[in-house]
């Protein structure tokens, strides 16, 4: 079986230097090849790949940057970054940097005044694919662009920016009004920086590049983009020789139906595809077909809302334990990964996720199915089995039955909901399964925190350990701050909440990842939410016309970013 | 007629106006632009919020969809709410011309083999061509799209190629252009649009052929062809003057009707060949929340459907001098 687990190998030290290759996913096999080695001149030849979701529009700041693919298809590619993630999501330097800013190399600085200072030192060999160099005031520029125009969502960070210092085009000097620990992310990691000459100064830029991005400072330009295909040919202007594409053309097509996609690689008219995990993945991507699976940027978990409407009794940790303890959570994530890989991921922490960095520790290791603690922890809140058989009752006579809510027609989460259901009927804990089109749970529901107490749901994932959205205390969804935290499971710990912020402002990395394993440590005692599994991400191929996927699988910049290291057979 | 036809017209205007209202309410329902955000942690509430307010889906529903209404009415389509501001006019006229294509190459197809085999079958009751031709239309009517759709991507993109031993599929399973075309090309636009013409015409040449069998052999029976062959009039000469085209009638109001039904229902058809139509376009603004386009497309179809009945039966008046509208 050519299909493998490639699940990336956990580490979260920065890259040592700007043009280290991407490390190979641990596990990789024959079906994972390692990328090749940089040939002298382009072999040439043409790259079809089938894309499953389409970008609405480009623009790279605005709301249409809420679109995963319009990263994965476009942006990755067309676009520099200050920062940038390797193949296993650790963060570094990019070619446009010298190198990477550091508490040691006087790169970062706390300031005594509280402030924070970031010098970024460009590479003088950095240019957009308009021969232009890339300088400090393209920094400025995306700065006060991501400020400025309508409609930008992800503002997070940069409206801590103070200034971004222009003087010298070589050195971009940022400087931030109080710590902010993800400080790689800004103008990095999933972000990236714009050419100021290439908008005259005007610094709302929603108006522009929502159909065509004609400057790159990535290893391709973009020929065309329409909602048919979309075309990219070799940055001649790259000044990276190792990144330099070997083909002439890549053609990315959408094929947003997965049977349509994979039928195109099979026939031959789509050469790789990176599609969403679909049950009868092994058998429909076998040879002579190709596929890897990595972990995902998903993760999925059973999220306890303490103050559900719908509760008919006070959710306590205790409850939540047992609910922890009656569940067996390696059949979960085999009854809902099965059928796409072979060996699912189990989650073991609550918010972060074991493909990046070292986060995420083995803080649910020891929750699996125990009678004994089931019954423990409900009698010692006042919980009572008349009937061994049946569920639990508690002293106003209630049984122990959980309203469980999730995305109505979702096969996976539903079979999910009738595993567990049956799961844990000899614990006596019972569901009242009720599910709703997205619409009604996530934008009328959710921010009400009317649902539940039990929610199936994914959520994203990034790099940085940054949990405060979940955590914090003043962020659960009420009247008071108009419904408008994301602190969904009400999970009303002062500690856990200053932990979060605590991860968040100390930019040390050795300290910082001693408070998330302490916030860890809580959160598996607390149980606000009880983590189950990590959502492979899929790359397939026909390696008979294709060399060179499988590395980047479980990037956060998908399976497709190392293009330029991929070749045409034949 | 000129008296029906407006009497009709009339009628659409508050059904027309009870399907936006219905579909303006399920698509709040279904899905929003904001119920992306929800959890992303790498937006904050008040981005979330501002988004919500720049789209203006904090006004209450009612405000919202009178002003909708009210720019339609006077041709305004509005904005989408995921394109960054694109207007939906552009966006639905380029999905109308590439669906109303597929329409038209279909339903030509459909009726020119639906009414040859109706025909044949009719003239032949019992035979063996008959027969074949009712098995095959059953089979099909009960054959859904989704499956066909598969089948025909797999026959003629994977399993006849590695029969005859070609390495290129002999016909493009999904697109309406080969990847990297560039500019107009009749041939390969041609390539891409048998595969769904042949999905969506299986059924309806199973219903056209029934349709005209049924219709050949009542008026087969009629004492004017009788009279037509007691004049000595060559057979051809009944069948074709006589025969077919009396037949005709109900199957040309059929295919009005099925016009305007096809503009909506190729929901199916187009998810599966990656065909850039109205049905592709009304499941991403669905799936993506964008009421401005999922209105249009609503609108546009329901108009289209409500036309194309008015017009067959107005056509079946014109066709038949016994049928007056009063």
């Amino acid at each position: 079986m050519a299909a493998l687990i490639a699940v990336a190998a956990c580490g979260g030290s920065e890259s040592d230097s700007a043009t280290d290759p991407p490390a190979t996913t641990a596990g990789s096999t024959d079906a994972a090849p390692e990328p090749a080695e940089p040939e002298v001149g382009r072999p040439g030849g043409e790259i079809v790949l089938a894309v499953e979701q389409w970008p609405e529009c480009l623009n790279p700041i605005t709301s249409c940057n809420n679109a995963t693919w319009l990263s994965w298809s476009v942006l990755v590619h067309v676009r520099p970054r200050l920062m940038e993630f390797d193949a296993n999501n650790n963060i570094g330097a990019s070619p446009v940097l010298v190198e990477a800013p550091t508490v040691d190399n006087g790169g970062a600085v706390l300031n005594a005044d509280g402030t924070l200072t970031i010098t970024y030192r460009l590479n003088p060999e950095a240019r957009w694919s308009d021969g232009t160099p890339i300088t400090s005031t393209d920094v400025w520029f995306t700065w006060r662009a991501i400020i400025d125009t309508e409609g930008v969502l992800n503002t997070i960070g940069y409206d801590l920016i103070t200034d971004v210092g222009h003087d010298d085009p070589h050195t971009a000097v940022v400087t931030l009004s109080e710590p902010y620990a993800p400080w790689r992310e800004l103008f990095g990691g999933l972000d990236g920086i714009l050419p100021a000459h290439a908008f005259d100064g005007e610094t709302d830029i929603s108006g522009h590049w929502n159909d065509s991005i004609p400057i790159s400072g990535g290893p391709w330009l973009q020929e065309s983009w329409s909602q048919e295909q979309h075309i990219l040919v070799p940055n001649e202007n790259y000044w990276v020789p190792e990144r330099m594409p070997r083909v002439d053309r890549v053609v990315m097509v959408p094929r947003e139906d997965t049977d349509t996609e994979i039928v195109a690689l099979q026939t031959g008219e789509a050469m790789a595809a990176f599609p969403q995990p679909f049950p009868g993945a092994k058998e429909r991507l076998a040879p002579p077909l190709a596929f890897v699976a990595g972990a995902g940027t998903f993760i999925e978990g059973l999220w306890i809302n303490q103050i559900a409407p719908d509760r008919y009794f006070e959710i306590t940790k205790n409850v939540r334990q047992a609910l922890a303890y009656a569940l067996d959570r390696e059949r979960i994530a085999d009854v809902a990964l099965g059928p796409i890989i072979d060996d699912p991921v189990v989650l073991q922490c609550a918010g972060w996720n074991p493909a990046f960095g070292e986060w995420c520790a083995d803080d649910f290791a020891g929750y699996r199915q125990d009678m004994d603690a089931v019954e423990r922890l409900l009698t010692a809140d006042g919980w009572t089995r008349p009937d061994p058989e049946g569920l639990w009752v508690n002293s106003d006579g209630v049984e122990l039955v959980l309203q469980w809510n999730t995305v109505a027609g979702n096969k996976r989460r539903e079979d999910v909901q009738a595993l567990v259901t049956e799961m844990t009927k000899p614990f006596g804990i019972g569901f009242q399964i009720i599910n709703y089109d997205p619409g009604e749970l996530f934008q009328n529901r959710l921010p009400a925190m009317n649902f539940g107490p039990v929610a199936l749901f994914a959520n994203s994932t990034t790099p940085d350990p940054t949990v405060t959205a979940h955590y914090d205390i003043d962020g659960i969804p009420s009247e008071e701050n108009g419904f408008s935290g994301q602190n969904f499971t009400a999970y009303a710990s002062q500690r856990a909440s200053d932990l979060a912020f605590a991860i968040d402002a100390e930019i040390d990395e050795t300290a910082r990842l001693e408070i998330v394993r302490e916030l860890g440590a809580l959160l598996a005692e607390d149980v606000p939410w009880i983590p189950l599994y990590v959502l492979p991400n899929l790359l397939a191929w026909n390696p008979e016309v294709l060399e060179g996927p499988g590395v980047w699988v479980s990037s956060v910049y998908g399976g497709f970013y190392d293009l330029y290291d991929w070749t045409v057979i034949g | 007629m000129i008296r029906y036809a407006a009497g009709r017209v009339a009628l659409t205007v508050p059904i027309l106006l009870a399907v936006s209202f219905a579909t303006f309410w399920a698509s709040g329902e279904i899905s929003s632009p904001a119920a992306q955000l929800t959890l992303n942690p790498r937006i904050s509430p008040e981005a979330r919020r501002a988004y919500i307010e720049s789209l203006g889906l904090d006004e209450p529903f009612g405000v919202r969809y009178l002003t909708w209404l009210g720019n339609f009415v006077t041709g305004d389509l509005g904005t989408s709410l995921v394109r960054n501001g694109q207007e939906v006019w552009p966006l639905v006229r380029s999905a109308m011309a590439n669906t109303l294509l597929l329409i038209a190459v279909a339903m030509a197809f459909s009726l020119a083999v639906g009414l040859f085999v109706g025909t044949l079958s009719a003239l032949r009751p019992g035979s063996i061509v008959d027969r074949a031709s009712t098995t095959a239309s059953f089979l099909g009517i009960s054959i859904p799209v989704f499956w066909l759709g598969l089948m025909l991507q797999l026959m003629f993109g994977l399993y006849l190629a590695e029969w005859l031993r070609v390495s290129a599929p002999l016909l493009p399973t999904a697109g309406i252009y080969s990847p990297g075309q560039q500019g107009f090309d009749l041939l390969d636009r041609a390539r891409h649009l048998a595969l769904p013409v042949m999905a969506l015409s299986l059924q309806l040449i199973a219903a056209y052929s029934r349709y005209m069998r049924s219709s050949m052999l009542d008026v087969m029976g009629m004492d004017y062809i009788s009279t037509a062959r007691a004049k000595g009039l060559p057979e051809r000469h009944v069948v074709v003057r006589h025969g077919v085209r009396n037949a005709l009638i109900p199957v040309t109001t059929l295919a009005a009707v099925d016009l305007g039904l096809l503009v909506g229902g190729l929901i199916v058809t187009e998810r599966v060949f990656q065909y850039p139509g109205m049905g592709l376009l009304f499941l991403d603004a669905l799936t993506g929340g964008d009421y401005p386009v999922l209105l249009a497309t609503v609108m546009i179809v329901s108009a289209a459907v409500f036309l194309m009945n008015l017009l067959a039966d107005l056509l079946y008046a014109v066709l038949d001098p016994r049928i007056r509208y009063g």
